[in-house]
């Protein structure tokens, strides 16, 4: 699976955002071709985008490019005009249904054979934002190879079920549940949504613990300064992972002694803990996948 | 003579007028506070963005924010686009 712990928001006609977000080093940046740029900006969006993958190097992020919705006047030419300057990781937006992706797909092998890119080099993040996107969403990630991940929006979401956001989040609670077994079926990263509040630095460190624990692994953020509070959150701590080693280094020694079930701090370790520790320790660097 | 224009007067960027025209050949001003130093460069590129599009006439006007190079032509390419489509549209 991507690390894609943090993925930061920039405008894609804004030239300062270019050279600033990676500065932060975020794991991914998301130049957004959608609702950060104005319908008669489009075609500026597009160049500056292109110009800018064309040009400067971003370090290990993963550069994606969120790019209009199928339905729109705006999505052939979005991905017609970036996968040749070199955008290999595209956020759908307004994902809905398993057609959207098939598009997409369609679109992205046409466009990589008139380039001479490699079918499937270009990969997919599905944005669920819609009552429909959610409920669809378990098919929608399965409509092509080139999905790697799934992302949450929550703006959109609350205005198709004709609520509000609230700090508490309440309101997010069956997408944010179901979404992240729909990825964990799939084999797929889940990224959270946007906490608009960016000064509200508790209440986004409190929604990220959530997203954690319901089986998020990554979330966009709107501002500089939530990608290291995301981060410190989202690795293993210092205690998951000493507790990891121990239990692997347990294993190698009962398995050299032909030893089936062992413990580690006087509890049971079976293989359901083992996996979990291998998963904390290559999420962590400390083990090959 | 049909006008495109692109870009906005903020730091790290620049707003380009293009007026493509039949003849004349091309003609760049440039207004840059950083134009003692780095004004050649800036015209050279733009030059370059021009003939990859193959704009051969225009009067092209940049006020420069302290752009970098892909900036300036990202939105020589927008503006070029904007007159075409102007030109179209007549």
């Amino acid at each position: 699976m991507y690390k894609m712990r943090t993925m930061l928001f920039c405008p894609a006609n804004k030239p300062k955002m270019y050279l600033n977000a990676p500065v932060f080093k975020p794991d991914c940046i998301l130049f957004d071709l959608e609702d950060a740029v104005a319908m008669s900006e489009k075609d500026a969006g597009r160049d500056l985008l292109c110009k800018a993958v064309e040009t400067l190097e971003f370090g290990d992020c993963m550069v994606f490019a969120r790019v209009n919705g199928t339905g729109t006047p705006f999505f052939e030419e979005d991905v017609r005009s970036i996968v040749p300057s070199g955008i290999r990781y595209m956020r759908l937006a307004m994902c809905d249904c398993p057609d959207d992706v098939v598009v997409l797909d369609q679109l992205l092998t046409e466009v990589e054979k008139a380039n001479d890119i490699e079918v499937g080099t270009v990969k997919i993040q599905c944005s669920i934002e819609t009552a429909k996107g959610v409920l669809n969403a378990r098919e929608t990630v399965k409509a092509s190879d080139r999905v790697i991940s799934l992302s949450f929006g929550a703006e959109d979401y609350t205005n198709s079920m004709g609520t509000v956001r609230t700090r508490e989040g309440n309101e997010l609670s069956y997408a944010r549940t179901y979404l992240p077994v729909v990825a964990a079926e799939a084999g797929i990263t889940a990224v959270d949504t946007v906490w608009s509040n960016y000064k509200d630095e508790e209440g986004f460190a409190e929604e990220v613990k959530w997203a954690k624990t319901l089986g998020f692994t990554g979330k966009s953020c709107i501002h500089p300064s939530q990608i290291k509070i995301a981060h410190t959150l989202l690795s293993p701590s210092a205690e998951e992972i000493e507790h990891a080693q121990r239990v692997v280094d347990a294993e190698r020694e009962a398995t050299a002694a032909g030893i089936g079930v062992f413990t580690v701090d006087n509890k049971m370790v079976d293989y359901p803990i083992i996996n979990k520790a291998r998963r904390i320790l290559i999420q962590a660097g400390r083990l090959e996948k | 003579m049909m006008k495109g224009e692109a870009g906005y007067e903020q730091s790290q960027d620049c707003q380009v007028t293009v007026k493509l025209k039949k003849r004349g050949n091309l003609n760049i001003v440039l207004h840059s506070k950083m134009e003692k130093m780095f004004g050649d460069q800036i015209i050279q590129k733009a030059k370059e963005e021009l003939d990859l599009l193959g704009v051969k006439h225009a009067d092209v006007t940049i006020d420069d924010y302290s752009a970098l190079d892909f900036v300036i032509q990202a939105r020589i390419r927008t503006a070029v686009r904007r007159a075409r489509d102007g030109e179209k549209d007549v």
